[in-house]
């Protein structure tokens, strides 16, 4: 019923274009494109080149190189805190479905009071704390989104803890943590890469908005929302300084989109036919 | 009614969690609110004025003194002066408060508007070309950042066809007309986004109903699509939209900056913003109170509403 | 069908008919009301404490100083009719037949409180320190008071011309937090970050002005909104042009650009307790940047390069020599590297704030610049809150900064190139130059003009061999204004954002 939902369901365009992405952005160091600080203050704004293909920002550097550079930060950072994210999350969830009691009142209320607080607020909140960053960005970036795998977590762990296998496994005297980690865990990974997915969408755009703000990726590294962010301010003298990273950060967003609705429909057909926390 | 109590007890003991995180959070942030106030564009602060400020606004004691101080007032629902201009942090987000409502709710206006119409039309005519443009639209409004659309917005209204103004805020009762049209664009911002989630859900809510009994039942009594469409389908189908409709809506309390930021919208997340930079603890942690207080209420309120109607929740 | 195509035409028909209206229907500008877009919202109207460029532009409505510059950049009388120095010690003054805003007479009286007021412990005042150099105030009647200072100051009326030293109405300021003040408009309602509402105060001294009645201020944080409010028709002028916008609005012809190449500074201060300590490297660092691509890259073009001590070229105190000492000599600068013994190289961290683009795009130049004479910098830049509060303890081997000095007075750049004032964020810190304060404290004191400048010419010299300060680049200081507005007159230099009467003779057609 859900599958049908899918825009992109039939064919897997959404995931060799992430492919596509992610080995650029692997390689992006070894790859023979110039350095993406490299300044060139004479030639600035200047138009496409053979050099430069999509021309040269307000220092002259090359803008396709630093928009490479800039979706690998920017998948860096999602990647990174997801994955952070993805071990808390779980593994509190995991305790919290499994033992029950204080533990999970624990554990659910700490996710509630994190769910409070609007995701961009708690970020801000906490950049303001330690400082822009890269650093800084992923723990909190993680914190944002444990809440959501701690549920999705918690929920699938409820529905399995109490089926045969996992009753047949603890009464043949297995420990506690083996349970959870060798038994439910692999039973409940369908959701969970689901989730990990759609964290990753998420927080690109996340991302993109505090560097929009200036609170994160910080110059001169490359990032996109710091692209958009500054590319406002020089809209007369070269538009397409706006228009490049708007469009990459629009199309990667929606590559990233596409793969999740897809990845769902694949592994987790059950789960609820909605995006959202 | 002991259910109700013990729930209630809880968020209000989240709230005091909140509280307590902030306020420990903002104090140790470095940024001093009396050297930000002395040096502004390159005023240089003399460090024994300092002294002196901070002592008059008690911020040299010793910090759980101040924290007692500060819950005093919460429990007296006094969420303190401003540090920097010494005005009632309440009454400011009183005055801020329904702006960002005010926002909220055109954008959740406009996505009712696109999103249930389109999202049923495409439910009834799946794989047609409306279904399939109206999907890439909804995929496309999801995918784009709301700095980049209300930037885009701001190009083409009102510096290329300057049909209305960049940005900005009149009061409604000053010129009514010109508030709507400033309220226009943010919003729009905002709804797009939703309006494409809304869509989404309507769809494929609508094609869950669509093969259900009754409405075959209905089909089959040859009434019109449009009374099946109002009575049986929208009925049912609607129950998700507005479950999911009403958890996005919670999340964008205070998740409007971007939008506010860009069309210069004095919302409470701009408040929010300016009160960091500030240093301004009052502000900050009246404004996030509020924000998570709201949605904590919303969160007891949705609770509470579930309990009602099913029992086995209240357990 | 169930939902026919035409409904969903309507439902769409409905949500865009009101986008459709155009906005000038609501848009039509009231007669007579100049239409202002701030770049920040005063965060208060306290008139003395130093709330920044934007709220000073505020305060020069509704208040008047004693002294203040004519067009020229000549100190003229503006609360007062004259003064003169009577001795070392004493300045005498004489007030015009004036009133404040509600009415009632500026006396001296008056201009004692407010002197008490700035001079008193804690009032946070932004020039309590030169105040605090007048040891008493007599009062000889409404009209004449003397001011007498504990050592002889030749910079007092100049110091009357500062801003944030407004002459308010004794005591009024305790009922409301700007007081009343003597200038052409009055406060009629503010609310924070939304806008101010100002109107014409009848008493003001001006024959004729103001020429319109109402002012209304809407704050238009983001710079690129500003010029778009203006380019749409919804402000009539704007302050802190982005000086990206002001080559498209110098072309656009219903708009009307005023800028002056040489405004506030950008410049490195140094921090001693790292390897700057030695001189020779704060002047490598000086020689190493190329400032005309710092002018260029961040400011378009608007504005000029900074290799010397700031002094505006209109002052007699210029000094054409030692105003370009720091022009770029990569090869001095390796040199004076090799001189101190770093000639492998030397890593050193900047301090500045990601917050605004032209810190942190200078600081990315400088990175850049310092990089091709082997020294490797490292950013550090957090939001201008915590920039600010690292700069104060001491964070950062140097540090970007940016600062307007608001008086033609040589004595003002004391402020940021004598490293051994109280330790601030914004002037760099433990080191010294020997004999500098000395030399500031003689020119302070110096009443002829010719051994002044002589005085001033050794302060300069000293600090561009020590390199107590390393300045970058003026950043032009740029209004925009519809065509209907006229008579905006800039002073010289950096002066007009900090004058009270820039706005006094504007005109609305």
């Amino acid at each position: 019923m859900t599958g049908t939902f899918s825009k992109f369901k039939s064919d897997q365009i959404p995931a060799y274009l992430l492919a596509l992405l992610l080995i650029v952005s692997l390689l992006a160091p070894v790859l023979p494109l110039q350095d993406p600080l490299l300044m060139d203050t004479a030639s600035r704004f200047a138009g496409p080149s053979a050099q430069h293909l999509f021309g040269q920002d307000e220092f002259g550097r090359d803008i396709l190189v630093r928009l490479i550079f800039a979706i690998r930060n920017s998948l860096i950072v999602a990647f990174a805190a997801a994955v952070l994210a993805g071990i808390f999350g779980t593994a509190l969830g995991v305790l919290a479905g499994y033992s029950r009691g204080l533990t999970e009142m624990l554990a659910m209320r700490f996710i509630d009071i994190v769910l409070c607080f609007p995701p961009l607020l708690l970020a801000m909140l906490a950049v303001t704390l330690y400082g822009p960053g890269p650093v800084t960005l992923i723990p909190v970036l993680a914190i944002v989104f444990v809440p959501s795998f701690t549920r999705v977590a918690h929920a699938s762990v409820l529905s399995v803890r109490s089926q045969d296998y996992v009753e047949a496994v603890r009464s043949m005297g297995a420990s506690n943590a083996r349970v959870m980690f060798s038994t439910i865990l692999p039973n409940i990974a369908g959701p969970l890469i689901v989730q990990f997915s759609f964290t990753v969408a998420v927080t690109v755009v996340l991302e993109s908005g505090l560097s929009f703000l200036g609170l994160g990726v910080l110059p001169p590294a490359p990032s996109l929302g710091l692209m958009i962010g500054t590319g406002r301010a020089t809209l007369a003298q070269a538009p397409m300084l706006l228009v490049w990273p708007c469009a990459a950060l629009t199309a990667m967003i929606l590559i990233l989109n596409a793969f999740c609705d897809d990845l769902r429909d694949r592994l987790d057909p059950k789960s609820s036919k909605i995006r959202g926390q | 009614m002991f259910w109700f109590l013990r729930r209630g007890f809880a968020s209000l003991i989240m709230l005091w969690v909140i509280v307590t995180l902030v306020f420990m959070s903002i104090h140790f942030v470095p940024g001093d609110p009396v050297e930000l106030l002395l040096s502004q564009d390159g005023g240089s602060a003399d460090p024994a004025t300092v002294q002196m400020i901070r002592e008059d606004l008690g911020l040299n004691r010793p910090i759980v003194e101040q924290y007692v101080e500060k819950l005093k007032g919460l429990a007296s629902f006094d969420l303190g002066r401003s540090m920097v201009d010494d005005s009632s942090v309440s009454a400011e987000i009183a005055r801020r408060l329904p702006r960002t409502l005010e926002l909220i709710g055109l954008a959740a206006l406009i996505s009712l508007i696109i999103g249930i119409p389109a999202g049923i039309y495409a439910a009834l005519h799946t794989g047609r070309s409306f279904d399939r443009v109206a999907s890439y639209l909804a995929g496309f409004a999801q995918g784009i950042p709301v700095f980049v659309l209300g930037t885009l917005l701001i190009l083409v209204f009102s510096q290329m066809l300057k049909l209305t103004s960049a940005g900005g805020f009149v009061a409604f009762s000053q010129a009514p007309g010109k508030h709507m049209l400033l309220l226009l664009m943010p919003s729009f911002s905002i709804g797009i986004g939703l309006a494409a989630i809304v869509f989404r859900i309507t769809r494929a809510s609508t094609l869950e109903v669509l093969p259900l009994d009754y409405v075959r039942t209905a089909r089959a009594k040859g009434l019109g699509d449009r009374r099946i469409v109002l009575h049986h389908i929208l009925r049912n189908a609607l129950i998700p939209v507005i479950t999911i409709f009403a958890l996005q809506i919670g999340s964008l309390l205070g998740g409007t900056v971007l939008v506010e930021y860009v069309f210069n919208w004095p919302g409470l997340s701009g408040m929010l913003v300016s009160g960091v930079n500030a240093r301004d603890y009052p502000t900050v942690t009246g404004v996030i109170l509020v924000i998570s207080a709201l949605f904590i209420g919303l969160n007891f309120l949705v609770d509470v509403l579930y309990g009602l109607t099913d029992p086995r929740v209240r357990k | 069908m169930i939902v026919n195509r035409r409904d969903l035409l309507k439902y769409l028909a409905i949500s865009s008919a009101a986008a459709a209206l155009p906005g000038q229907l609501f848009a039509a500008p009231a007669a007579k009301t100049l239409r202002v877009g701030l770049s920040t919202y005063p965060s208060h109207f306290r008139p003395w404490i130093n709330v920044g460029y934007a709220g000073q532009l505020v305060s020069a409505l509704i208040n008047r100083n004693l002294v203040t510059y004519d067009a020229k950049g000549q100190l003229v009388g503006e609360l007062a009719e004259s003064w003169k120095r009577e001795n070392d010690l004493t300045w005498a003054f004489v007030l015009k037949d004036v009133k404040f805003s509600n009415g009632q007479p500026v006396t001296s009286a008056d201009v004692k409180w407010t002197l008490e007021k700035i001079a008193a412990e804690g009032s946070g005042a932004y020039m309590r320190d030169p105040v605090t150099h007048v040891a008493s105030i007599e009062i000889v009647d409404d009209r004449n008071f003397k001011l007498v200072t504990k050592e002889p100051d030749v910079t007092i009326p100049s110091v009357m011309a500062y801003p944030f030293l407004a002459i308010i109405a004794a005591g009024s300021t305790d009922s409301q937090e700007q007081g009343i003040g003597a200038g052409p408009f009055t406060i009629v309602s503010a609310e924070k970050g939304v806008g101010i509402s100002l109107t014409a105060s009848e008493h003001y001294f001006k024959e004729g002005l103001p020429s319109f009645k109402d002012v209304q201020i809407t704050p238009y944080a983001d710079e690129n909104l500003r010029v778009a409010a203006l380019t749409a028709g919804d402000v009539d002028l704007i302050d802190y042009v982005p000086w990206s916008a002001m080559d498209t609005i110098e072309k656009d012809a219903n708009l009307k650009l005023d800028a002056m190449a040489s405004g506030a500074f950008m410049y490195l201060s140094f921090n001693g307790s790292g390897v700057f300590k030695d001189p020779k490297l704060r002047q490598a660092v000086a020689f190493g940047i190329r400032r005309e691509e710092i002018v260029n890259t961040m400011f378009y073009g608007r504005g000029a390069p900074l290799a010397g001590v700031p002094r505006p070229s209109v002052s007699p105190y210029y000094n054409k020599e030692l105003a370009n000492y720091w022009s770029y000599d990569p090869a001095k600068a390796k040199a004076l590297l090799k001189e101190a013994g770093y000639e492998n190289g030397l890593e050193v961290s900047l301090l500045a704030t990601s917050q605004y683009t032209m810190h942190s795009g200078i600081a990315v130049l400088v990175q850049s610049h310092l990089a091709e004479i082997g020294i490797k910098v490292n950013l550090t830049m957090p939001d201008w809150a915590t920039r600010v509060t690292m700069g104060n303890r001491g964070v950062g081997d140097f540090a970007v900064q940016g600062i307007g000095i608001d008086t033609l007075d040589p004595d003002a750049a004391a402020t940021v190139i004598d490293p051994s004032l109280t330790q601030t964020f914004l002037r760099s810190r433990n080191f010294e130059v020997p004999g500098l304060t000395d030399l500031l404290q003689r020119g302070r004191q110096e009443g002829d003009e010719a051994k002044r400048i002589a005085l001033y010419a050794e302060v300069d010299k000293l600090v561009c061999d020590n390199t107590s300060f390393c300045g970058l680049a003026y950043r032009a200081t740029g209004f925009a204004r519809a065509k209907s507005v006229s008579n905006l007159e800039l002073l010289p230099d950096q002066m007009s954002p900090f004058s009270a009467t820039l706005f006094d003779k504007l005109a609305l057609a």
